[in-house]
């Protein structure tokens, strides 16, 4: 009883909060402008130093990923000498596949056969779902096709409407990584020498992946308390996706880089690896839960009492940009896709509950954990409304009365500021993009290439619209107990033979 | 760089920012509130701000008579409360004065349109005594055609002198009695209710004489004229006909219509060198539209 209470404080804390920010200064803007203009103040100088310090990250972490990709990880891994050699190691490939296209499928595990890693130590597994139509028969189609590539391509389809369970990407994944122990166990294979990588169905993985992923396991000798983050890029469709859609999608590469610099807050987020053994251990992703991604990052961290981190490995995987059927269906798809994301603030409920049963992690750390979770959403949930609407409304209300108090006067000034370092921190953006655009299909125009720049100029309206609102709605939708059903985020792609997408050059070969 | 060098980078930039955000807030906070530490006094003085813009901008700002390294627009900082004089300067435009109170903790904007200085108008009037003038639209922009009583100046839009022509063989009257003028091909036609004069503006630059010339005096009055045909032929309409007169050969000369009415109205239009004209056909009262193909005319006149 003590803990649904713990549990619903927990839910509404975060939204409780967001809300308290915004509507204190709406509060202050209506009543007191005055002491809005100075809170406003404070709080541009806060995100003038944030942002530069972010700008710096993002720089240190582009070269950073450049360097890396120049190694040879495949020579190193074979090379190192720990307690484990490269021949033991085995790797677990998982696709959680709900109603992708078989051509999306098809894209991803053909990248798969490009990797430089050697595919007999490779078990691709294909995780469907029985809510599709036929999926076990699109599944073995897939799978006559590439089991020449792979040590095994094992098929597995999770029955629907398990009790205890919610239709979600943990569900099925948990589901698939159940009859994968039974399969390796049936083969002797030591679960500690197994590292899985949990993927998208749309995920193409950079031809290094493995290599680079086998070093950092064989030489950390804590390797069964890191998870591996490979740096997902959205450029599949990026031909196909409307400049709005891709702008996002670049913010969230972008983003993943910045974080990826702080290690200590760094989170296991959408395509990822992990030790087999470890996964185990924690009883794999959570099954009633929509954030798996960051949720197993928790279970493991808990687990481990806190001694757990995720590991960046700036390689590239890289996905599709989430679109819709027509530009506003792609806004929804956007959104929702966004707000599922924003849905990860799960993490900090659950952490709470968990830190009350587990004494060994010091006080200080889950404080430092909880309050990380909490202000990493609450400013998600809070900043584009006060920099987009709040700020621009004060200005505009001391415009039009004339105010001439020195406040507002600076007030417009820092803005100014800040919005010259936020389009110094969108060239970068622009610069570093460049890698991460595959080459131009046939029948592209090269005027393309021109909407990749002006894209940009999209971000104020939609850092104003898509950037805060999606995660207020989450916070706000649990603070009310509302459940948000898993959203699967759309695949749609140029419809392609099979031999066009074995044809065609994979981003991966590029970017390398 | 290894790992431990990017991790060492990052906590520096961390710890410093952090730190800069901690100590630089309440000094921004006291500075946007118009706060400023005197040193002499030793003590926090609340200080105003004067926002200058100015159109055009670019102009140099003066307070109190001394110049400041600052042009418009711009924001003087840090004044404390007290009455400032604002001059701003420009060439080519008059200078701009004013008394300013800066009060502590507000903003005194300043939005100037500055005046700009029109060269010598006044003296140019003077000198020479215009009696009449025109302004021509001219390949080279807008040209003004001024007549005084014994020349005729050619001038620019600033008023400048680019040609002139004297002396003048028309008396006060003729002047007086100019009713239009035309360019054509560089040069100009002007004409009376009586005359018609060819302006040779070539001639003029080249400083040449004769560049006056008379083209066609008339028996009735003259009530607009025309160009057409290239320019080869002065289209003119009178008060009881419309001549055509050749610009080559001025006596040779075509009549085109006679008119019935003396409120007829013509109109020439050059593009297509057509004839438009409405007229009083008696015994209708009525006034009826007649088109008159020039080339056709005149072809048919010649062979007459």
């Amino acid at each position: 009883m003590k803990v649904k209470k713990i549990k619903r404080i927990l839910e509404i804390l975060p939204g409780a909060l967001s809300w308290s920010i915004i509507l204190l200064f709406v509060g202050l803007v209506v009543f007191r402008p005055f002491w809005a203009a100075i809170l406003l103040i404070v709080y541009l100088s806060f995100w003038f130093f944030r942002l530069l310090y972010m700008s710096l990250l993002l720089i240190m972490a582009h070269r950073r990923m450049s360097l890396k990709r120049n190694i040879d990880w495949l020579k190193l891994s074979k090379e190192v000498k720990t307690d484990k050699c490269f021949e033991d190691i085995w790797h677990v490939v998982l696709y959680t596949i709900y109603k992708e296209p078989i051509e999306v499928i098809r894209g991803s595990l053909l990248s798969l056969t490009k990797v430089d890693y050697p595919g007999n130590k490779i078990i691709v597994v294909l995780a469907g779902e029985e809510r599709r139509d036929n999926c076990f028969e699109i599944l073995s189609s897939i799978k006559e096709e590439f089991k020449d590539y792979f040590a095994d391509i094992l098929i597995t389809i999770h029955p629907k409407d398990i009790p205890g369970e919610i239709p979600a990407k943990g569900a099925n994944a948990t589901y698939s990584a159940r009859y994968v122990k039974e399969y390796l166990e049936k083969n002797n294979i030591d679960l500690g020498n197994v590292i899985i990588s949990c993927f998208d169905a749309d995920t193409c993985v950079d031809r290094k992946y493995f290599s680079c992923l086998t070093y950092h396991f064989l030489i950390n000798p804590k390797r069964y308390q890191l998870s591996f983050q490979p740096l997902p890029i959205y450029n599949n469709n990026i031909y196909y996706a409307p400049a709005f859609a891709r702008v996002i999608e670049f913010g969230s590469t972008f983003w993943q880089l910045i974080e990826s610099m702080r290690w200590e807050k760094f989170i296991t987020f959408s395509s990822h690896s992990m030790s087999f053994k470890t996964l185990v251990e924690v009883n794999y992703w959570p099954v009633d839960m929509i954030s798996d991604d960051s949720l197993i990052f928790w279970r493991c961290f808990v687990k481990f009492n806190g001694d757990y981190y995720t590991y960046p490995l700036d390689i590239p995987v890289y996905m599709d940009i989430a679109i819709g059927k027509n530009l506003w269906d792609t806004v929804k798809v956007q959104y929702k896709q966004k707000r599922r994301w924003a849905w990860g603030i799960e993490g900090f409920v659950y952490l709470g509950i968990e830190f009350l049963n587990n004494k060994n992690i010091p006080l200080s750390l889950k404080l430092r954990k909880l309050f990380q979770v909490l202000e990493g959403h609450i400013n998600w949930a809070t900043w584009s409304i006060i920099i987009s609407f709040i700020l621009p409304y004060i200005l505009l209300w001391t415009g039009l009365n004339h105010r001439e108090d020195l406040v507002f006067f600076n007030l417009s000034y820092m803005n100014r500021i800040i919005w010259q370092i936020f389009s110094f921190i969108l060239l970068i953006c622009l610069i570093i993009s460049r890698e991460f655009i595959p080459p131009r299909p046939k029948g592209v125009s090269k005027w393309i290439y021109l909407s990749f720049i002006g894209q940009w100029f999209f971000t104020p309206l939609i850092s104003a619209f898509l950037g805060s609102f999606p995660s207020l709605d989450a916070q706000t939708r649990m603070m009310f107990n509302k459940k948000l059903k898993f959203f699967p985020t759309p695949k749609i792609r140029q419809i392609k033979t099979k031999e066009a997408i074995h044809n065609e050059i994979n981003p991966c070969q590029v970017m390398s | 760089m290894t790992e431990n060098v990017y991790k060492i980078l990052r906590k520096f930039f961390f710890w410093f920012f952090f730190l800069a955000f901690i100590i630089s807030t309440p000094i921004v906070v006291f500075y946007s509130l118009g706060y400023k530490f005197n040193f002499q006094a030793k003590r926090f003085e609340k200080t105003g701000i004067i926002s200058i813009k100015s159109l055009p901008d670019g102009a140099e700002v003066y307070l109190n008579q001394k110049r400041l390294n600052k042009t418009t627009p711009c924001n003087l900082r840090e004044l404390r409360p007290a009455k400032y004089k604002i001059r701003l300067e420009k060439e080519g435009f008059y200078s701009y004065e004013k008394e300013i109170e800066v009060k502590s903790g507000y903003v005194f904007p300043l939005d100037v349109v500055l005046l700009p200085k029109i060269k010598d108008v006044e003296k140019i009037k003077q000198d020479l005594d215009i009696i009449k003038f025109f302004v021509v639209e001219h390949i080279f922009g807008k040209r003004i055609v001024a007549f005084s009583k014994d020349s005729i100046y050619i001038l620019n839009e600033d008023l400048e002198e680019i040609a002139k022509v004297s002396p003048l063989n028309m008396d006060e009257e003729s002047i007086n009695s100019i009713k239009g003028i035309k360019e054509i091909k560089n040069n100009f036609i002007f004409f009376s209710p009586t005359d018609i004069w060819f302006f040779d503006y070539g001639a003029s630059l080249a400083k040449k004489e004769n560049c006056l010339e008379h083209l066609y005096k008339s028996d009735e009055p003259i009530k607009e004229i025309f160009l057409g045909l290239k320019d080869r032929y002065i289209i003119i309409h009178k008060d009881r006909e419309v001549i055509a007169v050749d610009m080559k050969h001025k006596d040779v000369v075509f009549k085109i219509y006679q008119l019935n009415s003396k409120d007829a109205q013509v109109y020439y239009d050059s593009s297509s060198d057509v004839l438009f004209v409405s007229d009083r056909v008696y015994p209708s009262e009525a006034f009826s539209l007649f088109k008159i193909e020039m080339v056709k005319k005149i072809y048919e006149s010649k062979k007459d």
